[in-house]
């Protein structure tokens, strides 16, 4: 049997001499050990004269074999042929040690300039890792020593280590991206409408599809409300749903009502199908908000979240607030609006340019998609959005109603045989909103 | 009478505003740090090699295409650190070929040398950390590093001091974060004390450490 001595890269005077006494080479012996190599560093022992420079000095004595030299690159050979390792108190070999599973004994050295050394020796010791000795009780300590009562140290954990990196992680590439992703581009529409929205807001969603939906997952309170007070049974539809992140609810009482959504991407289209919980299908349409998707006075509800802001044109988000309106019903429909808005709140941190409010705002918002593998770069997509100014929804409702012939105002004022009264308006989350319910003044 | 007053001023001002401008830095005092600036992929990697395996064993779990190039600080006469960062980039940056340096830095304090000799051999310690850190990034406009690991020894904490110089001059310098060594149980190093509020991340690997209560987070053992 071996046993292994080891001091580390500096020296340690009175472990090696007392390994080298005599009763510590008798428990030795009494304990069945044959061989001992002894790994001294600069230590001053009684040999000295013995030991030149990568010298190996060999005895015999009390029956063993004992090998010493000053310095190894590596220990782990020896390491692995010990049966038993008695080292100094550095963590370095401790964890080396007790990686390779092999019996050890620490002797601290008590000579050093603060003794943290012992910390570690005891605190493994009390975690029964090993055995600490001082220098006279080394031999009583290997008379007694038990290699088979100690318990596993644990294998190296490569996860808490990358952890420490995720703070700096969070800083370098989080953080790009988020500021990136809350800055407003000022821009301005131009060449057909159409086609601008086309190559800037549903090629751009298409393509975030996935990522997009995964960032929208919580319905805003005063949406939430609003379907939520919906009677039973009524049909309506959701222009512009996304993700669908809007068609479960209310999500106290699924199925008391029955929200059908439309959108331009079909990719997001594919996500809202299994909108939910996933057990349910969804019903979707593939369509534009501008066309005419639905027969008029069909549905009893309809609402429009985040959606007339990607119009590009006055006009055009007048004729989608027309497609709304037009397709509930004229006696008892309600419908919710929701656009961005030119006044951000501190919540949402988006640096906004100075742009001109009156009559709201056009910018790109980009749309950044982290990298996935390290070779790949981090995505960047412009999405189109017209900035609401306030007053401006309330105004565009307001035209687009008269326009096809309602009312707009209280149902006591009724002058006119359908109108529309605005329940409330306002401003949530750096968005405006408006709801209103359809009146008739036909009995 | 009056112009000694006069005299006395300027330097108890300048300590002042130096003051002032330090508490301004402190990792442990600000909460939302500016960096960073530019915008890349990769970061470059500082780390300080002490004399056992502990900051090399933070390394194995570093993905080393994501943190290019590497900067490997050893102090004086260390050719056992040299060594083992040669191995670890032949075994593991194989991809991409010598994206790694190594810095010599003289000790701040050698082994059993006597603590009133300390303060000399820091300062050298320091000037050629500083030539490092500070001088040559702003010379030839490539920083030091982005992210800068150290864990214990002594000279760990100049380098960290030509890092807070950095940052007093506004200038661009790496977040550090210290990991204490998994030698250290009850009681910190003196690197540990003095680092404790000037890194921008404090780890320890024993949680009897933080019983005071002040700052750091325990990660449990990283070796």
């Amino acid at each position: 049997m071996l046993a292994f001595v080891t001091v580390g890269s500096t020296r340690f005077d009175s472990l090696v001499n007392c390994v080298f006494s005599q009763p510590v080479l008798s428990s030795l012996r009494d304990k069945g050990y044959t061989q001992l190599i002894i790994q001294c560093g600069n230590s001053e022992l009684d040999l000295r004269y013995l030991l030149q420079e990568r010298d190996v000095f060999a005895s015999e004595n009390y029956g063993i074999h004992i090998e010493c030299w000053k310095y190894k690159p590596s220990l782990r050979g020896e390491y692995e042929r010990a049966d038993l390792v008695i080292s100094h108190a550095g963590s370095g070999s401790i964890l080396e040690v007790l990686r390779l599973g092999k019996p050890l004994i620490v002797v601290p050295n008590a000579s050093l300039l603060d003794d943290h050394q012992q910390e570690l020796a005891t605190a493994l010791e009390e975690m029964n890792h090993l055995k600490v000795s001082t220098i006279s009780d080394l031999a009583r300590n290997i008379a007694q020593f038990k290699p088979d009562s100690f318990s596993q140290f644990p294998a190296y954990d490569g996860s808490r280590s990358s952890s420490v990196m995720n703070f700096f992680e969070f800083h370098h590439h989080l953080r790009f991206y988020l500021r990136l992703m809350k800055s407003v581009i000022a821009t301005s529409v131009s060449g057909d409408p159409q086609e601008y929205e086309n190559n800037h807001v549903h090629v751009v969603y298409d393509q975030i599809a996935p990522h997009f939906s995964s960032t929208r997952y919580r319905p805003w309170p005063i949406i939430a409300k609003f379907l939520s007070d919906i009677p039973s049974g009524w049909v309506g539809f959701d222009s512009g749903t996304g993700n669908g992140k809007y068609l479960p609810l209310p999500l106290d009482s699924p199925g008391k009502i029955w929200t059908i959504g439309l959108d331009r991407s079909r990719n997001l289209l594919e996500i809202a199908r299994s909108a939910g919980d996933g057990n349910t299908i969804r019903e979707v349409i593939c369509g534009d908000v501008l066309n005419n998707v639905w027969r008029d006075n069909v549905f009893d509800y309809a609402i429009s979240i985040a959606t007339i802001h990607h119009l590009a044109t006055p006009t055009r988000r007048k004729e989608a607030v027309q497609r709304l309106l037009q397709a509930v019903s004229h006696i008892h429909g309600r419908v919710l609006i929701y656009v961005w808005a030119t006044e951000q709140d501190d919540f949402s941190k988006r640096r906004i340019p100075n742009l001109d409010s009156s009559s709201g705002s056009d910018v790109f918002v980009p749309w950044v998609i982290p990298k996935v593998k390290p070779e790949e770069n981090a995505q960047v997509f412009n999405r189109y959005y017209h900035m609401f100014a306030g007053g401006e929804l309330l105004m565009l409702v307001t035209e687009a109603a008269q326009e096809i012939g309602l009312q707009v105002g209280p149902q006591e004022m009724a002058s006119a045989r359908n109108g529309i009264e605005i329940l409330q308006r306002g401003w949530e989350r750096s968005n405006h909103y408006v709801e209103l319910r359809f009146w008739t003044s036909q009995s | 009478m009056k112009t000694s007053t006069q005299l006395a001023i300027y330097p108890i001002l300048t300590v002042l505003l130096l003051f002032i401008r330090l508490f301004t830095i402190l990792p442990s005092l600000t909460r939302e740090p500016k960096r960073p600036k530019r915008t890349r992929s990769t970061a470059k990697l500082a780390v300080f090699l002490g004399s056992g395996n502990e900051a090399l064993n933070l390394l194995s779990a570093v993905d080393f295409d994501r943190y290019t190039p590497r900067v490997y600080v050893v102090s004086e006469g260390d050719t056992l650190s040299v060594q083992k960062a040669r191995d670890l980039e032949f075994t593991r940056g194989q991809r991409q070929k010598n994206q790694f340096t190594i810095l010599v830095v003289p000790r701040a304090r050698r082994v059993h040398q006597s603590l009133y000799t300390t303060p000399f051999t820091a300062f050298l310690s320091l000037l050629k950390c500083l030539y490092h850190v500070t001088l040559l990034p702003v010379l030839t406009s490539n920083p030091f590093a982005d992210v800068l690991i150290v864990n214990g020894p002594g000279t760990c904490f100049i380098l960290c001091l030509a890092v807070v110089v950095n940052k007093l001059l506004a200038l661009e310098a790496p977040r550090v974060i210290y990991v204490e060594s998994f030698a250290r149980v009850k009681s910190f190093s003196i690197s540990g004390k003095l680092l404790r509020y000037l890194a921008d991340r404090f780890v320890v690997q024993w949680p009897s450490l933080l019983k005071d209560g002040k700052r750091g987070e325990c990660l449990g053992w990283l070796v």
